[in-house]
């Protein structure tokens, strides 16, 4: 019991929040940055999923690459942190559920995580098992984001 | 709804918002911009070379892929060609070329014409496998882009099983 309090009392330190926004945050922005710069290759490994209908295939490429880089520098400036841990999530899950679905369909595509360069980055269940690492670091900042540590916060929900 | 519940949602709205503008301000700046929406199948299945390398269609493959002297390289995973393949094309993962390549070369060495594909046009591992051949000393390399979704889709026999390895033992 005494050491369950001592793990959610470490778990809730402000300076664990800030080490869980900067590593979520600068992962988001290293991924949303090649997709920025190379939308075109980007809408390709989108279309590869064959998940979504090809009228949606570029509103998702154009769209979600800005997505991850606002959530990741929501993050690292502490801006909003906690209504932007909540789309990190959400957005997290999607993820696994389309490279989930990829592996057990069994198409050979590349996960499209950190690059988009011909080749680079084959979707294996690594890949799924690193997204789910991510999931982690952002539900402490859902939990435990009092707004320390953060440029803007807004009134946050206790 | 609580009022911070609100709030929550109106940040997230507002975060959703600002990514959604700078998408598509970048985009429209952008020279050329991506069109918002664009039929990717139809593209991709109307390419008649990729990266120099010329395309060949569903009747062209279906006409000779009994032909023993033409091959016919399936350039998937191992596990995924031995669930359904073209009959008597040879596998050749490009995930582990450098494995395999030198045991490809020696057992299938350069003197017929190739066909390479994977699963449909969703997928790049035939046309990087073909590249890969042709900057190794493979001639007459033709890319089967439509692969074996659109194989299947028109009711062609498939086989299942090791088939034909093109590396190690067969």
């Amino acid at each position: 019991m005494v050491k369950t309090n001592l793990f959610v009392s470490l778990l809730e330190r402000p300076e664990v929040t800030l080490g869980c926004r900067l590593l979520v945050g600068m992962v988001f922005i290293l991924a949303a940055w090649p997709k920025i710069s190379h939308p075109e290759a980007f809408a390709r490994l989108v279309y590869n999923y064959r998940l979504l209908p090809d009228g949606a295939v570029n509103l998702v490429a154009i769209i979600l690459p800005w997505l991850e880089l606002v959530m990741g520098l929501a993050f690292v400036f502490g801006i909003w942190s906690r209504a932007a841990s909540l789309v990190i999530i959400l957005m997290m899950i999607v993820f696994i559920g389309a490279m989930g679905s990829a592996l057990i369909r069994g198409l050979n595509v590349q996960c499209g995580c950190f690059s988009v360069q011909k080749g680079e980055g084959q979707l294996t269940w690594l890949s799924l098992l690193r997204d789910g690492g991510v999931i982690l670091p952002a539900l402490q900042v859902a939990w435990f984001d009092k707004g320390i540590y953060s440029l803007i916060t807004g009134k946050q929900m206790n | 709804m609580t009022l911070a519940v609100r709030r929550t949602c109106a940040q997230v709205a507002a975060l959703g918002m600002v990514a959604i503008l700078l998408a598509f301000g970048s985009n429209a700046l952008r020279n050329p911009g991506l069109p918002w929406m664009e039929d990717w199948t139809k593209k991709l299945t109307n390419l008649t070379s990729v990266g120099g390398i010329p395309v060949v269609d569903l009747p062209v493959v279906a006409g000779s892929y009994e032909d023993q002297n033409i091959m016919i390289i399936d350039a998937r995973d191992r596990e995924i060609y031995e669930q359904s393949h073209i009959p008597g094309a040879i596998n050749l993962p490009i995930h582990a070329i450098d494995q395999f390549f030198d045991q490809f070369q020696s057992q299938f060495p350069p003197v017929m014409p190739v066909i390479t594909y994977c699963d449909g046009a969703g997928c790049d591992q035939a046309a990087n496998l073909a590249e890969f051949l042709k900057n190794n000393g493979y001639g007459q390399i033709h890319i089967f882009l439509a692969g074996l979704s659109e194989w299947t889709k028109a009711g062609l026999p498939t086989e299942t099983g090791p088939g034909k390895r093109g590396y190690g033992q067969n």
